[in-house]
């Protein structure tokens, strides 16, 4: 229970409220410290990438003992250990392997993947973006305008350029900035109720 | 059925044909547009325009392929300006795709500067850290010391080494840097502005995708950015205004990415729009001819 439970809170309110306030005080040595809790950070966030490689590798060997889509498993073990060790052995550098297989494998199926977007919101767009109500007619008109303005073609027909600013620099630029005080606010309540260790999620519930 | 029924129900094959056509033609025919710079824009090449030689500029690349149509042409133009104003730049980034296109970008710039009869030096002109992990810790931390969050760069050297990499020796922290551009489709730019500007008075761009406009806009007129390149439309705009700086001051024509597919961007919007209005015209005669029925 100590080591589960207590010690975690009593560790996050002390480095909580160390590294809350360091923000506000510029003494030299505040500042050090600062730095050297932001380097140690740093270090930690390694351990989060070999902790999520394991579990990766973990998940995979139990879906393919269990005869789980082998195929899919087989190919992601491979292509993890092969680019490791293709970037070990030969190196990351701009005319390495590594760095070929990069540009010419996996970009073009990431963004292969990614550009499918564009035929779906098409497809989307033309059976449900429907001017059924004033509410509706007021987006779809507010959005041709944008997409006109914003595009070369604002370029030339400066009324549209304009009013797309105007759209963009006032009533989007008010909301977002409500938007924006608000999540701060809560990030603000989030992280005070965390550190007085009101707000427990994050040791699992 | 009728024919406005048909046209509402019409196969998506024909809606992505007609999409596919219209994306490819301009690429294919290389139809190259000739963009007006937006303010937004300006504001950032203006800024990079009046940067003094020998002042530093550090490029963050924290995208993935995804991202690149729009995101890898803008981070390229910016960085054959930069290069041909006599600033030094500096490369990393914050996510791991990220680490392979910032090296693709320093890499086919320096191979560009070197066709043109210009040759970079590595260490001296241009240095890429790669990639690092601890995302906003990273950031706070080259405010606190730049040797310590970054021992080497990319290829191991020591980036405190005087002799081979005298850019980055000189560099402690923040003070050292002139203007931090984050090439972004998350959401590190706000973190470089709570840490790198709040914290430090760091000078900020942003270069995002257009989606993501929307939510930095707020940022210029608060003056925690200096500018912001926003989607394809400015790296079109940035790209088309470096060639023509790259033309008369080196007399080399670097490969145009942004203003051709500025092109099949600008048709694929005015396609969708298109089929939204089509789509809304059968949607209104079915409803017509469903109270005519009655």
């Amino acid at each position: 229970m100590f080591f589960s439970r207590t010690l975690p809170m009593i560790l996050v309110f002390v480095m909580g409220v160390i590294g809350a306030s360091l923000y506000f005080i510029p003494h030299p040595s505040a500042q050090a410290l600062e730095n050297t809790l932001s380097q140690w950070s740093i270090a930690i966030g390694s351990f989060a990438i070999f902790l999520a490689i394991t579990s990766l590798i973990r998940r995979y060997i139990t879906n393919i003992k269990r005869g789980k889509e082998v195929v899919y498993n087989l190919v992601a073990l491979i292509s993890l250990f092969g680019m490791a060790l293709l970037g070990l052995i030969n190196g990351t550098g701009p005319d390495s392997v590594f760095q070929k297989i990069f540009i010419n494998v996996q970009v073009p199926l990431d963004a292969t993947m990614f550009s499918l977007l564009g035929f779906y919101v098409t497809s989307a767009a033309y059976r449900a973006f429907r001017a059924r109500n004033v509410e509706a007619t007021l987006l779809l008109l507010t959005a041709i305008l944008v997409i006109l303005g914003i595009s070369t073609i604002g370029d030339s027909q400066t009324w549209l350029r304009d009013l797309q600013e105007w759209i963009m620099n006032v009533p989007n630029l008010a909301q977002k900035r409500g938007i924006t005080i608000g999540v701060g606010l809560g990030m603000i309540a989030t992280s005070v109720k965390i550190i007085l260790g009101i707000e427990r999620n994050w040791m699992g519930g | 059925m009728s024919f406005w029924e048909k046209l509402s129900k019409l196969p998506r094959f024909w809606i992505y044909l007609g999409l596919l056509i219209v994306m490819i033609l301009p690429i294919v025919l290389k139809i190259k547009a000739h963009p007006k710079m937006g303010l937004e824009t300006r504001l950032v090449y203006d800024y990079i325009d009046h940067m003094k030689p020998g002042s530093v500029l550090l490029m963050n690349f924290t995208y993935g392929p995804s991202s690149m149509p729009e995101l890898h042409p803008m981070a390229k133009a910016v960085m054959r300006h930069a290069l041909l104003r006599g600033v030094k730049v500096i490369g990393m980034s914050l996510n791991i795709e990220g680490t392979g296109l910032g090296l693709d970008v320093f890499n086919s710039v320096a191979k560009e500067f070197q066709e043109a009869g210009h040759p970079l030096q590595y260490g001296k002109d241009y240095v890429y850290l790669g990639y690092k992990t601890g995302y906003a810790m990273v950031i706070r931390g080259i405010g606190g010391d730049f040797h310590e969050t970054f021992p080497v760069d990319y290829f191991g050297h020591s980036t405190s080494d005087e002799e081979t990499m005298p850019l980055t020796a000189r560099i402690h922290n923040y003070d050292d840097i002139d203007l931090v551009i984050d090439f972004s489709a998350s959401g590190s730019g706000a973190t470089w502005i709570t840490y790198a500007y709040q914290q430090f008075n760091q000078k900020i761009a942003i270069g995002i995708t257009a989606v993501m406009g929307a939510d930095y806009q707020q940022y210029i007129r608060t003056g925690q950015l200096v500018g912001l390149l926003n989607g394809m439309k400015a790296a079109a705009d940035y790209e088309a205004a470096v060639a023509k700086l790259m033309e008369k001051e080196l007399h080399y024509t670097p490969p145009p990415y942004a203003t051709v597919g500025i092109t099949a961007v600008t048709w694929a919007q005015l396609y969708l729009i298109l089929m939204v209005i089509v789509g809304n015209l059968a949607f209104f005669m079915i409803r017509k001819q469903q109270r005519r029925r009655r």
